[in-house]
């Protein structure tokens, strides 16, 4: 048998081939994991510096050597490993049409930038459509993440306006509203504002005082409705409000933006706790920016080392300009020595420090208020990979946690083994030595599918474990559609030989009908483009195929030669 | 082993009795969809879909609570089989990089101090993605039927051809209305799944038609309705081992998979029993049945 060899050989060679692509997979789930648990280990026992930094050495090979397996094995998708994937769009409406135009582009690289340097393993970011990207992040603090993405980071410096102006300007303002009362005048502050004013003794918290006795408001406790002074109180020398008078506290003073001072602007620092509760402090600024965050040179997060006492084991950003714009930064500084410049990123004033002296070498900093090191790390990030061209909104957001994940493999081995269990059985029983046939076809089934799917880079998603199992269910279904009809040629008298050949040929027909039109339904899943889905449509189509050819080829090369070895008179089917 | 040995059920004969079951059956179906309507995941209808897991066991009513103080009292909210709550909320803005998970964990940590939580799934989709979603399954799905449609026609004539594709109708009309009646979520899997079952299901009614071919040209001197008939029960035993074989593992995912696998295997294993049925029940009795009324000129 001549043919049967070379058959052989080429079934023996497909195995090869299919052990071959399934290696980095296996290395990947099942040998790398413990090298790195050691590594990790050996990096808390490390005892000197000198170790450790060997240890590290190490460690950055071993993440290069674990990125190139990972490109050569079979994904798992996010729905399985826990991960966030976001899908952005860039908003143009604030933009020209020049800047409109590259705008997603450059959002890209700017967002690219941001993940590289945030450090995930593998990230996928890609532009989806015009102005859509679409971002993949396995396991990552996604409260983190989407902060660090999302952030335009636009960063202004500008002139703080001195208090009494400020207050005189709200004055103003005050007096406008009530010229014009709108149909709605706002609520009443929820909070006990007017209280919290004693409490405060400073310059300002007089001011306020006189204010309210000037328009009527004596006893303590009442502010008066829709005057914006009667939110305001004072934290530490400036205005604030309370948190939970901001949204209207801020409808308020939108509304009286045609009377404010020309040049200036208000804005608001963030949220923070004052006398146990939140509030958030208002600036009025020179709209003009004096520097913008394009002159930033680096920016590193360091721990605090001034004498504010407010301030000790925080973190801040360290930001160093460029010569020339250290310059610029040095003739502002000296000017307006007294002043205060405030730091504005986003619009949200992150601090508003005293110009002390001139600053000449282009250093300066902000403030984060953390103990923890991470808002500092994410900021210094942002703030190096420069602004976003204009804001992304967050369109889409799937998350899964890793112990979800988990769930879902251990869930979908554990239905893929007893489906598959309960199938091998079945088929012994129902066709005894040709069911153990169609069972070896099976796992040859299986393993190439996974092989075939390893080689293809493609991912396994939590479909993709239903599609696996369905293949199982599948897989037996042509080599069933030939033995019933060997049962049949069998009861019309042919012979063994004969009954296989036509079995064989007659079913061949059927079973390319029956799969193809599964085949159709998956591609056309393909397109729906989602990515659990995608993994859905590929792991059925690959099974399928694979189906045709092992059950086709395969068990009937096997079943002739077990035929023709054993010389078989009389099969039991 | 055997199962099914030779048999002659009167498959042909009874025909009627089985249009008006099917007939029935997909009635129903109509009015149950037509009443109840579909509950449609947050990929089409947009919104929030979050699965929060406690380390400590925390009541629904708390939980509403806290609901309520992010102004979200409306959405709802469900206890799953590992007791972790899944919210269902409405497609909102939230200001910067605000969604709703993150202004719900913020609330859920200052309402439940010293409470380990998690976000185990969020599924967000925006107003825009879902509308693009709705039209890409759409496309998926008539895709889809059109390849079918396609590979039927090019492979059987034109009565096989329609009976196949009325045979789909009528498996999808009722697995829908399954889907339905036990108020299944119909997420984009859910979709696959009926994909998937519908490709499927055209398989057994192709193995049917294919002997009916094979036999017609073998048995020339039987009338169409025993070849019909007999053909059927020859393929008795593949039709129902093979669909066996598939419904060992969509019961196994059914009982044994993660909790959205579920709904799939739900639709899954509903649909191959639906399409079997119609594979033996149907399609060839409707090509009996237009023989009979129109007779070919020459038989195939």
């Amino acid at each position: 048998m001549k043919g049967a060899r070379i058959k052989f050989a080429v079934f023996i060679a497909a195995v090869a081939l299919g052990i071959w692509s399934l290696i980095p997979t296996y290395q990947l789930y099942f040998v790398l994991p413990g090298h790195e648990r050691a590594l990790n280990a050996r990096l808390t026992r490390a005892a000197t510096a000198d170790d450790s930094a060997r240890v590290q050495v190490e460690m950055a090979e071993f993440q290069q050597h674990k990125a190139s397996i990972h490109k050569r094995s079979l994904h798992l998708g996010l729905d399985l490993v826990g991960g966030m994937q976001l899908t952005l769009e860039v908003d143009k409406s604030k933009l020209s049409a020049d800047e409109a135009a590259d705008a997603g582009d450059r959002a890209l690289e700017v967002i690219r930038n941001r993940v590289d340097q945030f450090g995930v393993f593998e990230p996928i970011i890609q532009k989806v459509g015009r102005d859509r990207i679409l971002i993949q992040l396995p396991g990552v603090d996604r409260e983190r993440a989407k902060n660090l993405i999302g952030q335009t980071a636009q960063l202004k410096f500008q002139l703080v306006q001195e208090e009494r102006a400020t207050y005189d300007a709200l004055k103003t303002l005050d007096d406008k509203l009530k010229a014009a009362p709108a149909a709605d005048t706002g609520h009443p502050p929820k909070s006990d504002t007017a209280k919290k004013v004693k409490t405060d003794t400073s310059r300002l918290a007089a001011l306020l005082d006189t204010a309210r006795k000037d328009t009527g408001l004596t006893a303590v406790g009442q502010a008066e409705e829709g005057t914006l002074l009667g939110y305001v109180r004072t934290v530490g020398g400036d205005f604030a409000v309370d948190d939970r008078d901001y949204p209207e506290f801020k409808a308020l003073l939108e509304r009286t933006r045609p009377y404010w001072p020309a040049g200036y602007e208000f804005l608001f620092g963030p949220s923070e706790a004052h006398e146990g509760s939140p509030v958030r402090r208002l600036y009025m600024l020179r709209a003009e920016p004096e520097m913008l965050g394009s002159a930033i040179k680096d920016a590193r997060p360091a721990p605090y080392q001034g004498s504010e006492p407010g301030l000790t084991n925080t973190w801040i950003v360290s930001l160093k300009l460029g010569r020339k714009d250290a310059a610029v930064f040095a003739q502002v500084t000296g000017r307006n020595i007294g002043r205060r410049l405030a730091i504005v990123l986003d619009n949200v004033v992150k601090s508003a420090p005293v110009i002390q002296s001139r600053i000449p070498d282009g250093n300066a900093m902000i403030t984060t208020n953390e103990v923890n090191p991470d808002e500092a790390r994410d900021l210094a990030i942002v703030l190096r990979s420069g602004a976003l061209p204009a804001p992304v909104n967050i369109v889409e957001e799937r998350s899964v946690g890793a112990s979800l994940g988990t769930d879902s493999i251990r869930r979908g081995i554990l239905a893929c083994l007893i489906g598959a269990v309960v199938v091998v059985v079945f088929m012994v029983i129902y066709y005894s030595v040709a069911g153990v046939l169609a069972d070896f076809a099976l796992l040859f089934n299986l393993f190439f599918l996974l092989a075939v799917m390893a080689g293809l880079r493609s991912t396994m998603t939590l479909p993709g474990m239903a599609a696996l199992a369905l293949t199982i269910g599948m897989a037996v279904d042509a080599n069933v559609l030939v033995f019933e009809r060997i049962r049949e040629e069998l009861r019309w008298g042919k012979t063994v030989m004969a009954a296989v050949d036509a079995g064989y040929d007659r079913a061949f027909v059927t079973i390319v009908d029956a799969n193809a039109t599964t085949i159709i339904t998956a591609i056309a899943l393909y397109f729906i483009g989602s990515g659990p889905i995608r993994g859905f449509a590929t792991t059925l189509t690959a099974g399928l195929v694979i189906n045709v050819i092992t059950a086709v080829f395969v068990t009937r090369f096997i079943f002739d030669w077990w035929l023709a070895r054993f010389e078989v008179k009389k099969l039991r089917i | 082993m055997r199962l099914i040995g030779d048999t002659n059920i009167p498959f042909v004969p009874k025909r009627r009795l089985f249009f008006v079951i099917s007939g029935l059956m997909m009635l129903a179906s109509l009015v149950v969809i037509l009443v109840r309507g579909f509950n449609y995941g947050v990929d089409f209808t947009g919104g929030s879909l979050l699965q929060v897991h406690f380390a400590q066991p925390v009541t629904a009513d708390a939980m509403r609570g806290v609901l309520d103080k992010v102004g979200e009292g409306g959405a709802g909210l469900q206890v799953d089989e590992r007791g972790d709550f899944l919210i269902r909320a409405k497609a909102r803005e939230f200001p910067g990089q605000q969604t709703f998970s993150s202004v719900l964990s913020q609330q859920l940590a200052a309402s439940f101090p010293g409470n380990r939580f998690e976000i185990l799934r969020d599924e967000t989709v925006g107003p825009q993605i879902s509308k693009e979603l709705q039209g890409k399954v759409l496309l998926a799905v008539l895709l889809g039927l059109l390849g079918i449609l396609i590979y039927v026609s090019f492979r059987f004539d034109f009565r096989f051809g329609t009976g196949a594709v009325l045979s789909l109708i009528h498996d999808t009309l009722i697995t829908l209305g399954f889907v339905a009646l036990f108020g299944k979520e119909v997420t984009i899997t859910v979709i696959a799944a009926v994909l998937t079952m519908i490709g499927y299901s055209v398989n057994d009614s192709i193995v049917v038609s294919d002997r009916i071919r094979e036999d017609v040209r073998k048995m020339r001197k039987e009338s169409f309705f025993d070849v019909c008939n007999q053909s059927i029960n020859k393929t008795l035993s593949r039709t129902i081992i093979t669909s066996l074989t598939v419904l060992f593992v969509t019961l196994a995912l059914l009982v044994f998979g993660a909790a959205s696998i579920k709904d799939f295997a739900f639709v899954m294993t509903v649909g191959t029993v639906v399409g079997t049925y119609s594979s033996i029940f149907i399609v060839a009795n409707f090509v009996v049945e237009w023989e009979k009324k129109f007779p070919s000129k020459r038989r195939r």
